[in-house]
């Protein structure tokens, strides 16, 4: 189970920039939320542990009955317990919590089904450690290659990027993107107040209406592993209807903070 | 008085004391129970005053009081429900705090008490 993912060495070079400029002076923490990802979340520590040896590891177990938790405390990782599902959400911001609590600079967000490839995150702390932006977004449409997701998940985004695009003045490829890194500033925001569930789009929004820079980068994504996606048809359509919700709602607050 | 109001006044008597005894035996909070003392109110006044919903109906252009009287009760039972919403939103985001409170203090936990066994 620990050899699912093998470490990527292709990214060797960056590794040892990012590792050389900063790693000693940065406090750098990987937020894993995980529900029922028993099956994954041993191959996610080892991907990580293995690509970024700089960060520490925290699983955010959001109230798993198969005994995720238990696991990743095995393998050496920092675990969260959240006692019963509050949502992906939620137990994201139990770990910018703990981050903000424990003194981390840069918190990565990384989804514990195994989709997101840890060999980019190197890549992706750079941006945040040059100061060059506030929140790192790993887009799956910037790049060439790799898992896209299924079709209709696709489109879902393709339609909300748009949306969002348009709202922050800013082009934005993957707004539902789960693979992202920020510095304190964020972590301090997240901590505060994060959508509890579908939050990816909502969060951009709060990050931008709170002033911070977002940057997008490419990179590839897997199809999952093991376990199974929580995405069917009624889902997606109430992911569809409350992620616009709120997209109008925070855009009226943008407006009210503005006429302040 | 007819039949309808003296059923109508047995209703609120016995609304009244159901909900006196919920509070009684502590089921029910008193902050929640004002609302349907309200209800019961307004029941015991329509039932006593008789033209007061005709007036009402009158007032808004409704020909058959009756049909008042449920436009009135559905708005009731909106206002009530809308009511029930905010405080489950509220609880929500309380227990939501709690869970991850206990989240990271069992994680503290943990963490000290295998510094125990280390130290011990």
């Amino acid at each position: 189970m620990a050899g699912a993912f093998p470490p990527q060495k292709r990214r060797a070079g960056a590794q040892m920039l990012v590792r050389e400029h900063a790693m000693e002076t940065q406090k750098i923490i990987v937020i894993v939320p995980a529900y029922e990802e028993a099956a994954n979340i041993a191959g996610v520590i080892e991907d990580i542990r293995g690509n970024f040896p700089a960060a520490d590891i925290l699983i955010v177990d959001d109230g798993s009955s198969d005994g995720t938790g238990k696991i990743a405390l095995q393998h050496g990782a920092e675990v969260l317990t959240i006692p019963f599902n509050l949502g992906i959400g939620s137990a994201v911001q139990t770990g910018y919590q703990y981050a903000l609590r424990e003194g981390y600079d840069i918190a990565i967000q990384l989804d514990g089904d195994g989709q997101h490839d840890a060999s980019f995150l190197p890549e992706m702390v750079s941006p945040l450690v040059n100061g060059e932006c506030d929140l790192v977004l790993g887009s799956r449409y910037l790049a060439g290659g790799g898992y896209k997701g299924a079709r209709g998940r696709r489109a879902g985004t393709a339609f909300f990027s748009w949306t969002l695009s348009l709202l922050l003045g800013q082009k934005v490829t993957d707004s539902t993107s789960g693979f992202r890194a920020v510095n304190l500033e964020a972590i301090e925001l997240f901590a505060a107040d994060y959508p509890r569930d579908y939050p990816e789009v909502e969060a951009l929004l709060l990050a931008h209406v709170t002033r911070l820079k977002i940057k997008e980068i490419p990179v590839t994504m897997r199809e999952r592993t093991g376990g199974k996606s929580s995405i069917n048809l009624f889902r997606s359509a109430y992911y569809m209807v409350k992620v616009f919700l709120a997209l109008i709602v925070g855009f009226s607050r943008r407006r009210a903070s503005r006429a302040e | 008085m007819s039949r309808i109001q003296y059923f109508a006044l047995a209703i609120g008597f016995l609304l009244t004391i159901v909900i006196f005894q919920l509070i009684r035996k502590k089921k029910l909070k008193e902050q929640y129970s004002l609302l349907w003392f309200l209800t019961v109110a307004v029941i015991f006044v329509l039932a006593v005053w008789e033209a007061l919903l005709i007036k009402i109906s009158d007032i808004i252009g409704i020909q058959v009081p009756s049909n008042a009287l449920f436009l009135l009760a559905l708005l009731f039972l909106f206002v009530m429900a809308m009511h029930f919403s905010l405080i489950v939103s509220r609880l929500t985001d309380q227990s939501k705090m709690l869970a991850q409170k206990l989240a990271l203090m069992e994680r503290d936990l943990r963490r000290a008490r295998e510094q125990r066994e280390q130290a011990g």
